[in-house]
């Protein structure tokens, strides 16, 4: 009992001390604690039984099907990413508001929302506005403080809004500790938590974040004179072009989230649509033919789509085997159709060098996301091989405040991990150990994930750790130093602390609109 | 070890590319024809388990596994590659091996049934999706060896 907690403190110190040598973090946590197991068995404290059921754990994590919207998700901002359509939508913006302080730095965090709610990645996002933005807001005459700080916290939004990799990731892990602690406290049908849920819950959080940025921008550059007279000739791009520029991935993301928050669509199905729209989205920004093939195929789809809701289209049944009427015939025909504009449109992105590139590094970061996956259920393996589940238990019933008091501990924790880990560790570490326990009181899953996002967010922004910050040093110019940077982010640090206790306070911020929708 | 490696890419892509199509041609039939098939599912589930298998191994021939430089970019290159020494021989080989052993009674007993899709009327197959938890352990030491079989060659010459 007490050895067992040795090997723990021993595994932890193990694992911090790997993760700091600078080796892959998959290494370190699946390594270390293997290593722990292996010298602790040699003294009879650990069963290697345990380690038998890492293959079976693993092929679990292969088998998920909440998990194939990964991929789907991540190959969906890189398309948008790789065919510069970010870019296009902050230029044209910038060009258009030319000048005007307040508006321009509005529209960065609007920006920021919308490629944040399609990529969900934080280093491709802030890198992208870095390069783009910076220099207009500083041409603006906005100053070096403000622009540094909204650009590293706007690039963090992507975590929060939905449809975000952290939010469905959480919500595999979640449902998972939901189920057991409801188990465990004698509610053996618990409603289920999904992906979809978590969406939701977090759309108010995430947009009273953006309200939040936003009034603080304004409120700042309040009175600011507008600079800039020598640039007025860079305003050619019209309001039609703006629209064309913005409108298709606007579109594209309210198609996606809202299909998966009315219900329609599960968010591997809305994954696959949403891959599918950006391959249309970037060919239509290609030259030659491509984008009227584009443009025909969404147009295509979407009429074929009315199509069936009046009832024309689909397939006729009788008796359980298709009719093949006039109509199934058509109807197969129409998809038919469809698919091959839809692979004419992908095919000319191959040519184009958009397309195997954005596939290429899918393939990468979906190694990356899974590595970690599965080294966390390594670690987490080895952990109850040490009755690690029962001591954390046992500490956290003795914390005073019962479940509040357990969350508040949490919150902390996590808030400090994130200063050295990336949220796929955090999330598949600390969720199945502290979940099944907080989880069997009171505790609405979806505020404690909603919780779990946003405090993952902040500590991604906060000096002088935070993953925001070095991914803006690396574009920023030499002459914005780093202590200006950590300087920089301290007001949109108090400002997520401020949406943090706001929802942590009133729960109803993340649990309403679920409740309304499903 | 290259070219393994490189067949191994052009897999994934491959595997991607079923992910994205099967699940896309999945929803054209539902929302579209009012139809589903239980073979396209599983082949997308089939592609996704393969390729979240064989893309760790491609993230480690690649070195795209995160790692954490807060200390890293201080240290000199021979400090760090005393690290990665460790890491390949006293990390990923450990664990791997492990994972090699006790992945093969569970494969074994796979190819002994031919096992299917766990739905009636799905994909034959499983079997051969299952053994890709033999093959990302066996990539990854390949990987190791090769890598500290060159440093030992080069520490020696």
């Amino acid at each position: 009992m007490s050895a067992d907690i040795v090997w723990l403190v021993l595994m932890t110190i193990a694992v911090f001390a790997c993760i700091l040598s600078g080796v892959p973090v998959l290494l370190a946590i699946a390594g270390a604690p293997t290593m722990i197991a292996l010298l602790a068995a040699s003294f009879g404290d650990f069963d290697l039984v345990f380690f038998q059921a890492v293959p079976q754990r693993v092929y679990g994590i292969m088998t998920n099907p909440l998990l194939l919207a990964v991929p789907l998700f991540v190959l969906m901002g890189l398309l948008l990413e790789k065919s510069r359509q970010a870019e296009k939508m902050l230029k044209s913006l910038t060009a258009v508001l030319g000048g005007h302080q307040s508006a321009l730095a509005l529209s960065v965090v609007l920006v920021s929302a919308l490629i944040a709610a399609s990529t969900g990645i934080i280093g491709a996002t802030i890198v992208m506005l870095g390069t783009i933005t910076l220099p207009a807001l500083l041409n603006a005459g906005v100053n070096r403080h403000m622009s540094s700080g909204l650009i590293c916290a706007s690039g963090t939004l992507g975590q929060i809004i939905p449809p975000s990799i952290v939010l469905i990731l959480l919500g595999d892990q979640v449902s998972n500790a939901y189920f057991e602690a409801q188990q465990e406290a004698g509610n053996f049908a618990p409603d289920p938590v999904t992906v979809g849920d978590l969406f939701a819950g977090a759309l108010i959080p995430g947009l009273l974040l953006v309200a939040l940025y936003a009034a603080y921008v304004l409120f700042r550059l309040r009175g600011s004179a507008d600079k800039a007279e020598g640039d007025k000739e860079r305003t050619k791009v019209t309001a039609a072009q703006l629209v064309r520029d913005i409108a298709p991935t606007l579109g594209l993301i309210v198609a996606v989230l809202g299909s998966i928050l009315i219900g329609i669509a599960t968010p591997t199905e809305a994954a696959g649509v949403g891959v599918a729209g950006a391959i249309l989205i970037a060919a239509a920004g290609q030259g030659g033919s491509a984008p009227r093939v584009a443009v025909l195929c969404a147009v295509f789809a979407i009429g074929m789509l009315i199509l069936r809701q009046a009832g024309v289209l689909g397939l006729i049944f009788s008796e359980g085997k298709i009719d093949w009427s006039l109509q199934s015939i058509a109807s197969v025909l129409a998809t038919v159709v469809a698919f091959a504009l839809l692979l004419s449109a992908a095919f000319s992105l191959i040519s184009r060098d958009v397309l195997l590139p954005a596939v290429r590094e899918t393939v990468t970061i979906t190694g990356m996301i899974f590595g970690i996956v599965i080294a966390a259920s390594v670690l987490s393996l080895v952990f109850r091989g040490f009755d690690g589940d029962e001591h954390v238990a046992e500490l956290l019933q003795s914390l005073p405040g019962g479940a509040y008091g357990m969350l508040l501990l949490t919150m902390l924790v996590i808030f400090l991990l994130g200063f050295i880990l990336e949220f796929v560790e955090i999330i598949f570490i600390v969720v199945p150990i502290v979940g099944p326990i907080i989880l069997q009181s009171d505790i609405s899953p979806v505020w404690f994930a909603v919780l779990i996002a946003l405090n993952l967010q902040t500590s991604f922004l906060t000096p002088p750790f935070g993953f925001a910050l070095f991914y803006f040093r690396s574009v920023a110019p030499s002459d914005i130093r780093t202590s200006e940077i950590y300087a920089s982010v301290i007001p949109f640090v108090a400002i997520q602390l401020l949406a943090l206790a706001l929802v942590a306070s009133f729960p109803v911020l993340a649990t309403w609109l679920p409740a309304v929708l499903f | 070890m290259r070219h393994v490696f490189l067949a191994v890419r052009w897999g994934c892509i491959g595997l991607t590319a079923i992910v994205f199509l099967g699940q896309l041609v999945m929803v054209l039939m539902r929302y579209l024809l009012g139809i589903g098939f239980l073979e396209i599912q599983d082949a997308v589930n089939y592609a996704f388990a393969a390729l979240v298998a064989l893309s760790v191994a491609v993230a480690f021939d690649a070195d795209r596994h995160v790692r954490v430089d807060v200390f890293r970019q201080k240290m000199t290159l021979k400090a760090n590659n005393w690290i990665d020494w460790f890491g390949d021989l006293m990390l990923a080989l450990p664990v791997f091996c492990l994972m090699l052993w006790t992945a093969f009674p569970l494969v074994r007993s796979s190819w002994a049934i031919l096992e299917g899709s766990p739905e009636t009327g799905g994909l034959p197959g499983l079997f051969i999706v299952k053994t890709c938890l033999l093959i990302l352990p066996a990539l990854v030491i390949l990987l190791t060896l090769t890598r500290l079989i060159g440093k030992l060659r080069r520490a020696s010459s």
